[in-house]
């Protein structure tokens, strides 16, 4: 499957994407997080050899994509925009598209544009938001690449819209065994569709994540304490989620015992562990940082 | 047919088994009715098809569900008796605090005990008509 090897990225000299590593399995969805600016956009692009690669390998079934620039036709990258399509209608777009990937499946377009009742004859400018992503996805599916990577698929998306592309995309893995390689700021979408998660940070890839394990990984301990130890706790670098009167909202890694102890012998009155969503994990990790 | 709570503690492929077992416990599914398939599910409830696929081996396991080769996914003979431990465990500490309340607003705990019989008096009768109305459909 698609492995990423050690990858850098400049940019005016500055390293946007630093020595990054990810190996994607065959079949699994796969969501890359971080801030806006974060760099996950840079990382696809590159990926995608729009944008030169500073350092690093990009492999293909163990063959270097840089090296055998033909191997790229297996990944497909959808961005956020798509102005190169602005000009041409659906069917224009399917004889375009088949000029440059042989193996662009027409039958299997026109269904989906007719389950999903698109026009057929608009030029793609005309297109609402919704139905541009819509559209975009399934004419990068109907190429049949192993690996699709959807940059913000879901994002600016209305409720019913953004149902059809997430079934969508869920169809195509469990049929097809297509990989995804997905960024979204959705993180409740993330975390329904995606088996494995990575952040980025610092223009790093944090270490990955098991979906499933989230949860047990993971609590969200409600504190209270008598003395106003706020400072304590931030200075001590735990993620405050939030903070009102004596009440503190932490959360905590269930294997980090240091932590656990140092909130024990502060002495709160109320001990309560909760669940935690991806949403909050992600507002611990990164909320942190801009407020201390 | 299942509900996945997002919001909820309990891991998504965890909700699928409980949902799943719920169902056939309330007869809702029946020994021998078909499923759908990890694909079919997945699409279904949009969770990624490895979670679903994860939850079906563990039912499988547990004997609540079995595949045959090509024919597809079913509800078993036995899968009305199975109860599992951790199912259980959930009720008893679900039960706790109750009881606490119970025992600190006085109450007999003989109470308790008859209430619990008028219960399973009620949910008893009243699977029994389910199952008869069922049958008397077929």
């Amino acid at each position: 499957m698609l492995e990423i090897k050690n990858l850098t990225k400049k940019i005016d000299n500055i390293e946007v994407v630093k020595d990054i590593n990810l190996k994607l399995q065959s079949g699994e969805i796969f969501g890359l997080l971080g801030r806006n600016g974060s760099g996950k956009t840079t990382l696809l692009r590159c990926i995608q050899q729009i944008l030169n690669v500073d350092q690093g390998e990009i492999l293909f079934e163990d063959i270097s994509i840089l090296d055998h620039p033909l191997i790229k036709r297996n990944v497909v990258y959808v961005p956020v925009q798509n102005p190169a399509f602005d000009r041409y209608t659906y069917k224009q777009l399917v004889r375009l598209l088949r000029t440059i990937y042989p193996d662009f499946d027409v039958t299997y377009a026109n269904e989906l544009v007719n389950r999903y009742d698109l026009p057929e004859n608009k030029k793609y400018r005309e297109l609402s938001t919704g139905l541009k992503k819509q559209l975009s996805l399934i004419l990068s599916f109907s190429i049949r690449p192993a690996v699709i990577m959807l940059d913000e698929p879901t994002d600016g998306i209305d409720a019913v819209t953004r149902h059809d592309l997430l079934q969508l995309m869920i169809d195509e893995v469990a049929n097809k065994g297509t990989t995804i390689l997905i960024t979204s700021h959705r993180l409740e979408d993330i975390e329904r569709i995606c088996n494995r998660i990575a952040f980025l940070e610092d223009n790093q890839l944090s270490e990955v994540i098991e979906v499933e394990d989230l949860k047990d990984d993971y609590v969200k301990v409600q504190l209270a304490y008598d003395n106003d130890v706020e400072l304590k706790i931030r200075k001590r670098g735990i993620p405050i989620l939030e903070s009102t009167g004596v009440f503190y909202t932490v959360i905590l890694k269930r294997d980090d015992e240091d932590s656990h102890e140092f909130l024990n012998l502060l002495a709160p009155r109320i001990w309560n562990e909760l669940s935690v969503s991806l949403e909050e994990v992600f507002i611990a990790k990164f909320g942190g940082k801009r407020r201390w | 047919m299942i509900q996945i709570d997002p919001r909820s503690s309990t891991p998504i492929y965890e909700q699928i088994i409980q949902q799943m077992k719920e169902l056939c416990f309330k007869g809702l599914l029946k020994s021998g009715d078909k499923l759908p398939s990890v694909r079919e599910l997945s699409t279904m409830i949009i969770a990624n098809p490895n979670t679903v696929s994860k939850a079906y081996k563990e039912l499988e396991r547990q004997g609540i569900i079995e595949t045959l080769r090509g024919r597809g996914t079913y509800v078993s003979e036995n899968a009305r008796v199975s109860l599992d431990e951790r199912k259980m465990e959930v009720i008893k500490e679900q039960l706790k605090p109750l009881i606490i309340d119970a025992f600190y607003a006085g109450i007999d705990f003989n109470h308790i005990h008859e209430w619990i019989d008028e219960i399973k008096k009620e949910v008893g009768g009243e699977s029994h008509a389910r199952n008869k109305e069922s049958h008397e459909k077929n």
